[in-house]
C-alpha cells in the first residue's frame, strides 16, 4: 500500500472489499444460496470481516493522510524571493497630501473650512482688503485679468446686492474668501480658507499658480498673543514638538499689526548646520541648506485685521477685533519632503510622484 | 535700498551698533534687511600714489612715463589715462598686486619703456564704471595709504527692504532716525549753510503751477556760475556704494541728496529753458518728450509734465528730459524740488514703464514738508562743489499747504491689541522717538502730531502698530484665543472634503497618480485638437495678460491637462500610467455666470496592472475605467442600480464614438462621462489609441451621496446560489437582463423570498451561441429571511425567472 497516491490506493482497496460491487457485498449476495440455518451464522461472520475491513482501511486512510501531509511538509520551500502580487495603489500629490494635513491641524483647533471662486473681482480681492486701486501694495501681486466680457461672481446674499465685485481677476490670495464669509455672516468668523492663487510670475522660485491657506479668527477681545499662541500651536502639531515660531514686523495692506513669521528649521532643528558636520570642530560647520544657515524658514504671514477691513464688511472694530494670517502650502509641502526644484510640483512627471507613497 | 552703515554715523549723536547688530535691530523692528554686502573689498593692496612727474613716451604718443611715490619709493609708471597730470593722487598697484578681474599686476613692458606698478582707473578697482581716465584722489592725500582708508572706499552695505508703507525709509536719514529711535540716540540733520546772492532768483526765473492736484508744491533755486565737472571722490564712491553711478558733480549732488533725505531733485540748464519759465501742467495729447534714457515718449492728457514757455522738458517726478539736460556747457542750473500727488506718478510712470528711483518715492509718498529744505541742501552742495552763487530767495509755490495731523492713541488700546503691557512711558518715547510729536495727553490717552514724513499714519491702529514694533514682536507672550458661545457656521464645505477624501481613495486604489494642474491651458490643449464648435462647454475664458501661450485660458476640461500629463510622461518612456486629479474647471456659464466645478478626472493608459511575473499584460478598456466609476459610486453609498450609463451619439466628441457613455445619477442628476479618448484626441496629445478617461462633477456626486450607510440585519440563514447561463440576441444589454433577474417575482414573494442580486462571471460569443448571439452567465443569489430555502422552492423561482427571460428578451437557456 505504500506506492504511488497513498490516498487513492487505500480508497481502491476500500472499494474492492467494501463497495457496492465489493467482495463483502458478493458475499452477502451469496447467502441466499445458503440453507437458512447457516444463514446467521455466515451473516456474522461476513459483517465481522467487513467491520475488520472498515477499520483497517480507516485506519490505513489516516496513515495516508498522515503520510501525504508529511510528504507536503517535507517538499521543497517555494522561492520567496520571487516578488508578491503588486497592489498598484496610487500615491497622494505631495501639495494636496499636505493641504489636507494642514486643514487638519486647524480644524482641531475650532477653525472650519470654508472656499471661494477663484476667479474673483477687484473688490473682493483688493478694495475690500484696503487696497485701493493705484496703491503700491498692488505691486506686492502682480495680478491676471480675465477679458471674459463677463463680471465678476457677484456676492449673493439674501435680501440684497453684494458690492460691485469690478474688474474680473484671478484671485492673488484667498483673502476674498475671508471678506466673502465677513460679508455674508454675523461674528465670530473662524475659518480656514485653503485653495489656489494666481499671480504672474514664473521663474525658479515662483510659479504662476501655487496654493496658500489663510485663517481669520474674529470674535471679542481677540489679541495679537493670541495669534502668536495659535501659530506656535500650529508649528508644534505639524512640525513636531520641537519647533518655534518667531515673529517679525511687516506689512500687509489688511492688517495692521503685521508680521512675518519664521519656524524654526525643521531640517537642522534652528542650529543653522548642516547634520554631521558639527562633529568635526576643526573645519568650518557647513550651513543648512534648507534654511541658507539662519536657523529660521519663512513661512507666514499674519496680524490682526485691520480696522478698515472691519469697516468694509460692516463689522464694528471696537467690538470686535481678529487676526489673520496666511502660508503657502506649496512651499510647506517643499520643505516637508525636501523638494528643492519648485517646478518639479506642476510637471506631473511619474518619477516625482511615485516618491510620495 | 542700499544704506551705507558709515554714512549713517552722519546722522547719528551717539554710538552707532556695528553693521551686524544695526542690521538685526532694523530686521526686527519691520526694515528688513535682506543681505549685507561690504564695499571696497576689491580695494586690497591698492594704495594712493602721487604723481611726481608726466613725461611723453619715447615710443607711443598716447602713453606717458610718470614718476610716482606710494609712500614707499619712487617708481617708473607708465600710464595711458588722458586726465594723468602732475600732482595728483590716483590710485596705484605695485607688483603683485591682484585686480578685481583677476589680473595680477607686474614689471611689464609697455613699447620699451618697463612699468613698475599701474596708475587705476575705477572701473579698474571695481568701484564703478569709469574707465575712461585715472580715479582723482585730489591733491591733498597722503601717499601710501590705503585706498580702503579713504572716506567713502569702504563700509558694510545693508541692502534694506522698505515694505510701501515705509516711504520715509528710502533715505539714510530715514533709516537713522529709525536707528535712533531703536537705541535711544539722537537724530542730528545735515548742514544746509547757505549763502545767497543779493541777485534774486525772481529776477532770472518764474514757476506756474497750472494744476495743484498734481503738484502740491514746487521749489525752485537757481544756482549761477557752476562748472561741471566730477565730484569729489568720497561723493563718488557714496553713490557707487549705494548703486548709483557717479556722473557729474551737480547730478549727483542731487542723486546725493535723494540717496540722503530721500527726496528726488531733478536739475535743469536753466539756459536751455525757454524763456527761464518752469510750467507744471498737463500734457497735450499730441505732445512728445524724449526722457533722459534716450526714448521718445508720446505724452497723453493723464501725464503731468514740467514745461518751459513751449514744451515739456520733464516727466514731472518719473524722468528729466533730453533737451533741457545738464552737460558740460552749463553754467546756470534750475534746481527743482516739488512735491508730486502719489497716483498720478504711479499711472505716468506705469503708462510709460518707467520706474526710476524718483517715482517710485513719488508713488509710495514723499514728505510734502521737506522740498525748500532738500534744495537748499542741493544747492549748498553744489555751490560747494561746482562752484557758483545762489541767488537769494527760493521761488516756492505752494498752492495745497499741508497741515499736519493729530491722532489720538488711548494706552490701553495699545495692549488690548496686542495682549501685552506696555507702560504709558514706553508708549510715548517711542513715537516721540520716531518724529511724533505730543500736542495734549490725558491720563489714558495722547493726542499726537504725525511727522510730515509719515503722513500715512493716520490712524490709531497705525500709532499701536509702530509702539508695537519698537517695542520688538518677541516681547508679546502665546496665548489661544477666547470663544464667544455664539457658533460661527457649519463647516460647509465638510461633506463635500468627504466626499473627495473616499474618491480620492478609490482613485488610489485603482493605481492612479494624484497630480496637480496649472488652471490654465494653452488654447490648442483646452480644444483637445477639435473643432471647438462641437464641444457642448462654451469658449474658455482667456487670460487678457497671460505669461506665456502655453498658459493662455482657463480649463473648461480636466482631461486635457491629464491628456498633457501623459504626453509628458511619454516623453520618458512612461506610457503606462494612471493619473487622476481633483480640481476646478473654468466655465463661462449660463448668463454672465462664471462657473467653477469641482472635478474629478482620471485617465488610464497601457497595461492594467504593473509589470510582473504574475500577471498577464493585459491593456486597459473600457471596463476599468467602469469600474472606478462603480466603485465610487458604492463608496459613496449610492445605489448602483439606480444610476444609468447612457449613450450620447453626438454630445461626447473627444470620446470614441463606439466605447463612451454619460454617467446619470438616480435623479437624472449629470454626474459626468467615461469613456475611451477619440484616436484624434489622443494623437493630439501625442499618445497611441486605447487612453480610457473619465470626468465627474463633484457637486453632483456630493448631492447624491450617502455617507452614512445604515446597517441592514444579517440574514441568520445562509442563501442560495444558482447558475444561469443564456443566449441573448446582441442587441440585448446587460442592464436589460439584470433588471429582469432582479426585478420583484411574484413566486418568490409569496413564499417570503426573493433575489438578493445576479452576478454576471462570464460573457462568450462565438461558433457555440451562433452568429449575432452571445451567452450571459449569472450567479444567482436567492434568500428567504426565516429558513434556508429548499431545491424546490429555488427551482420555482429560477424558472420563472428563465420564462420572463424567455419571454420578454428572447433568451434561450444555454445548457
Ligand atoms: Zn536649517
Amino acid at each position: 500500500m505504500a506506492a504511488g497516491d497513498p490516498i487513492a490506493e487505500v480508497d481502491s482497496v476500500r472499494v474492492r472489499f467494501l463497495g457496492k460491487k465489493g467482495e463483502v457485498s458478493r458475499l452477502l449476495k451469496q447467502m441466499g444460496k445458503l440453507p437458512p440455518d447457516e444463514r446467521p451464522k455466515v451473516g456474522q461472520a461476513a459483517n465481522t470481516v467487513r467491520d475488520a475491513i472498515e477499520t483497517a482501511v480507516r485506519q490505513a486512510l489516516d496513515n495516508a493522510r498522515d503520510e501525504a501531509l508529511r510528504r507536503e511538509l517535507a517538499g521543497p520551500p517555494i522561492d520567496v524571493t520571487l516578488p508578491g502580487r503588486p497592489l498598484d495603489v496610487g500615491p497622494r500629490h505631495p501639495v494636496s497630501r499636505t493641504w489636507d494635513e494642514v486643514v487638519d491641524v486647524f480644524r482641531k483647533m475650532g477653525f472650519e473650512a470654508a472656499s471661494g471662486p477663484e476667479i474673483e473681482g477687484d473688490f473682493y480681492n483688493f478694495e475690500a482688503l484696503n487696497i485701493p486701486p493705484e496703491h503700491p501694495a498692488r505691486d506686492m501681486q502682480d495680478t491676471f485679468y480675465l477679458n471674459s466680457g463677463r463680471p465678476a461672481p457677484a456676492m449673493t446674499t439674501e435680501g440684497g446686492e453684494g458690492p460691485d465685485p469690478g474688474d474680473v481677476l484671478l484671485r492673488t490670495h484667498t483673502s476674498p474668501v475671508q471678506v466673502r464669509a465677513m460679508l455674508r455672516q454675523a461674528p465670530p468668523v473662524r475659518i480656514i480658507c485653503p485653495g489656489k492663487v494666481y499671480r504672474r510670475d514664473s521663474d525658479p522660485t515662483h510659479t504662476p499658480m501655487f496654493h496658500q491657506i489663510e485663517g481669520l479668527w474674529v470674535d471679542r477681545n481677540v489679541t495679537m498673543a493670541d495669534l502668536k499662541g495659535t501659530l506656535q500651536l500650529f508649528a508644534k502639531a505639524f512640525f513636531g514638538t520641537k519647533a518655534q515660531v518667531r515673529f517679525r514686523p511687516s506689512y500687509f495692506q489688511f492688517t495692521e499689526p503685521s508680521a512675518e513669521v519664521d519656524v524654526s528649521c525643521s531640517i537642522c532643528g534652528g542650529s543653522g548646520t548642516a547634520a554631521g558636520a558639527s562633529a568635526r570642530s576643526t573645519v568650518e560647520p557647513e550651513s543648512c541648506k534648507t534654511c541658507s544657515g539662519t536657523g529660521w524658514l519663512e513661512i507666514l504671514g499674519a496680524g490682526m485685521v485691520d480696522p478698515a477691513v472691519f469697516e468694509a464688511v460692516n463689522y464694528d472694530p471696537e467690538i470686535w477685533s481678529g487676526f489673520a494670517f496666511g502660508m503657502g502650502i506649496d512651499r510647506v509641502a517643499m520643505l516637508k519632503y525636501q523638494i528643492d526644484d519648485l517646478r518639479m510640483l506642476f510637471e506631473n512627471d511619474a518619477r516625482f510622484l511615485e516618491q510620495f507613497p | 535700498m542700499k544704506i551705507l552703515h558709515p554714512w549713517l554715523a552722519d546722522y547719528i549723536d551717539g554710538p552707532l551698533p556695528d553693521p551686524e547688530s544695526t542690521a538685526r535691530s532694523l530686521t526686527f523692528a519691520g526694515l528688513e534687511v535682506e543681505s549685507i554686502d561690504w564695499f571696497g573689498r576689491s580695494t586690497g593692496g591698492i594704495v594712493v600714489a602721487r604723481v611726481e612727474t608726466v613725461g611723453p613716451h619715447p615710443n607711443a604718443a598716447k602713453l606717458s612715463v610718470c614718476e610716482v611715490f606710494d609712500g614707499d619709493s619712487h617708481r617708473k609708471v607708465v600710464c595711458g589715462a588722458p586726465n594723468v597730470r602732475a600732482g595728483m593722487c590716483a590710485p596705484f598697484a605695485g607688483p603683485g598686486t591682484r585686480l578685481v578681474n583677476g589680473m595680477e599686476v607686474g614689471e611689464r613692458e609697455f613699447r620699451g619703456v618697463v612699468s613698475s606698478g599701474m596708475l587705476l582707473s575705477a572701473a579698474e578697482i571695481g568701484l564703478w564704471d569709469d574707465a575712461s581716465g585715472l580715479l582723482d584722489l585730489g591733491g591733498e592725500r597722503k601717499p601710501g595709504t590705503p585706498l580702503r582708508d579713504l572716506p567713502g572706499f569702504s563700509g558694510a552695505v545693508l541692502d534694506v527692504s522698505a515694505t510701501p508703507n515705509r516711504p520715509d525709509a528710502l533715505s539714510h536719514i530715514g533709516v537713522a532716525r529709525e536707528v535712533t529711535a531703536l537705541t535711544g540716540t539722537r537724530l542730528r540733520m545735515p548742514e544746509t549753510d547757505l549763502e545767497e546772492n543779493a541777485k534774486q532768483t525772481t529776477e532770472v526765473a518764474k514757476v506756474r503751477i497750472e494744476d495743484p492736484e498734481r503738484c502740491g508744491r514746487y521749489v525752485a533755486r537757481v544756482i549761477e556760475g557752476v562748472s561741471i565737472g566730477p565730484s569729489p571722490a568720497w561723493l563718488r564712491a557714496r553713490l557707487a556704494a549705494a548703486g548709483i553711478r557717479p556722473i557729474y558733480n551737480v547730478v549727483d549732488v542731487t542723486n546725493y541728496v535723494l540717496l540722503e533725505m530721500g527726496h528726488p531733485l531733478h536739475a535743469f540748464d536753466l539756459d536751455l529753458l525757454d524763456s527761464a519759465t518752469i510750467i507744471v501742467r498737463r500734457a497735450n495729447p499730441d505732445e512728445t518728450l524724449v526722457t533722459l534714457d534716450d526714448v521718445e515718449r508720446r505724452l497723453d492728457r493723464e501725464d503731468l509734465v514740467i514745461a518751459d514757455a513751449s514744451s515739456p522738458v520733464a516727466l514731472a517726478g518719473v524722468m528729466g528730459g533730453q533737451t533741457s539736460e545738464v552737460s558740460p556747457k552749463t553754467e546756470r542750473i534750475l534746481l527743482e524740488s516739488a512735491w508730486f500727488e502719489p497716483i498720478g506718478i504711479r499711472r505716468s510712470a506705469r503708462r510709460h514703464g518707467l520706474h526710476s528711483e524718483s517715482s517710485h518715492r513719488f508713488e509710495r509718498g514723499a514728505d510734502p514738508a521737506i522740498p525748500l529744505l532738500a534744495a537748499d541742501r542741493a544747492a549748498s552742495l553744489i555751490s560747494r562743489l561746482a562752484g557758483g552763487v545762489v541767488l537769494g530767495g527760493a521761488l516756492d509755490v505752494h498752492p495745497r499747504p499741508v497741515t499736519p495731523q493729530n491722532v489720538t492713541l488711548r494706552f490701553d488700546r495699545t495692549c488690548d491689541v496686542l495682549g501685552l503691557r506696555i507702560e504709558p512711558e514706553d508708549q510715548e518715547r517711542a513715537l516721540v522717538g520716531l518724529g511724533f510729536r505730543v500736542v495734549d495727553r490725558a491720563p489714558d490717552r495722547l493726542l499726537l502730531e504725525v511727522p510730515s514724513f509719515r503722513t500715512e499714519m493716520s490712524r490709531e491702529i497705525d500709532l499701536i502698530e509702530e509702539v508695537a514694533r519698537l517695542h520688538g514682536y518677541d516681547a508679546i507672550p502665546s496665548t489661544l484665543p477666547g470663544r464667544s458661545p455664539e457658533s460661527s457656521r457649519p463647516d460647509e464645505a465638510g461633506r463635500e472634503e468627504e466626499v473627495v477624501s473616499r474618491v480620492r481613495e478609490a482613485a488610489s486604489a485603482a493605481g492612479c497618480r494624484e497630480v496637480v494642474n496649472y488652471s490654465f491651458l494653452s488654447e490648442s490643449d483646452v480644444s483637445m485638437g477639435l473643432d471647438m464648435k462641437t464641444l457642448p462647454e462654451a469658449r474658455p475664458l482667456r487670460l487678457s495678460n497671460p505669461l506665456t501661450t502655453e498658459h493662455s485660458v482657463m480649463r473648461t476640461t480636466m482631461l486635457a491637462s491629464l491628456l498633457g500629463n501623459l504626453r509628458y510622461n511619454r516623453r520618458f518612456q512612461r506610457s503606462d500610467l494612471k493619473l487622476y486629479e481633483v480640481g476646478r474647471v473654468y466655465l463661462a456659464g449660463q448668463g454672465d455666470l462664471i462657473e467653477e466645478p469641482n472635478r474629478l478626472a482620471a485617465v488610464f493608459s497601457g497595461r492594467r496592472a504593473p509589470l510582473s511575473w504574475t500577471q498577464e499584460g493585459a491593456v486597459v478598456d473600457f471596463y476599468d475605467v467602469k469600474g472606478l466609476v462603480e466603485t465610487i459610486l458604492r463608496r459613496l453609498g449610492v445605489n448602483l442600480a439606480e444610476c444609468q450609463f447612457e449613450i450620447d451619439e453626438n454630445g461626447l466628441p473627444w470620446l470614441h464614438p463606439r466605447s463612451a457613455c454619460r454617467v446619470v445619477g438616480p435623479s437624472g442628476e449629470r454626474l459626468g462621462w467615461l469613456g475611451e479618448v477619440h484616436p484624434g484626441v489622443a494623437a493630439h496629445f501625442e499618445l497611441a489609441p486605447g487612453v480610457m478617461a473619465v470626468e465627474l462633477e463633484v457637486d453632483a456626486l456630493t448631492t447624491i451621496s450617502h455617507l452614512v450607510p445604515s446597517y441592514k440585519t444579517i440574514p441568520r440563514f445562509p442563501a442560495v446560489y444558482r447558475d444561469l447561463a443564456v443566449v441573448v440576441g446582441e442587441d440585448v444589454n446587460a442592464e436589460q437582463i439584470r433588471r429582469l433577474i432582479e426585478a420583484p417575482l411574484p413566486e418568490a414573494e409569496h413564499i417570503g423570498a426573493r433575489v438578493v442580486d445576479a452576478t454576471l462571471f462570464d460573457m462568450y460569443t462565438g461558433p457555440q451561441v451562433g452568429e449575432g448571439k452571445r451567452s450571459l452567465a449569472y450567479a444567482i443569489r436567492y434568500q428567504a429571511t426565516d429558513r434556508t430555502l429548499t431545491d424546490t422552492e429555488t427551482s420555482r423561482m429560477h424558472l420563472a425567472i428563465v420564462a420572463r427571460l424567455e419571454n420578454e428578451l428572447g433568451a434561450a437557456l444555454r445548457v
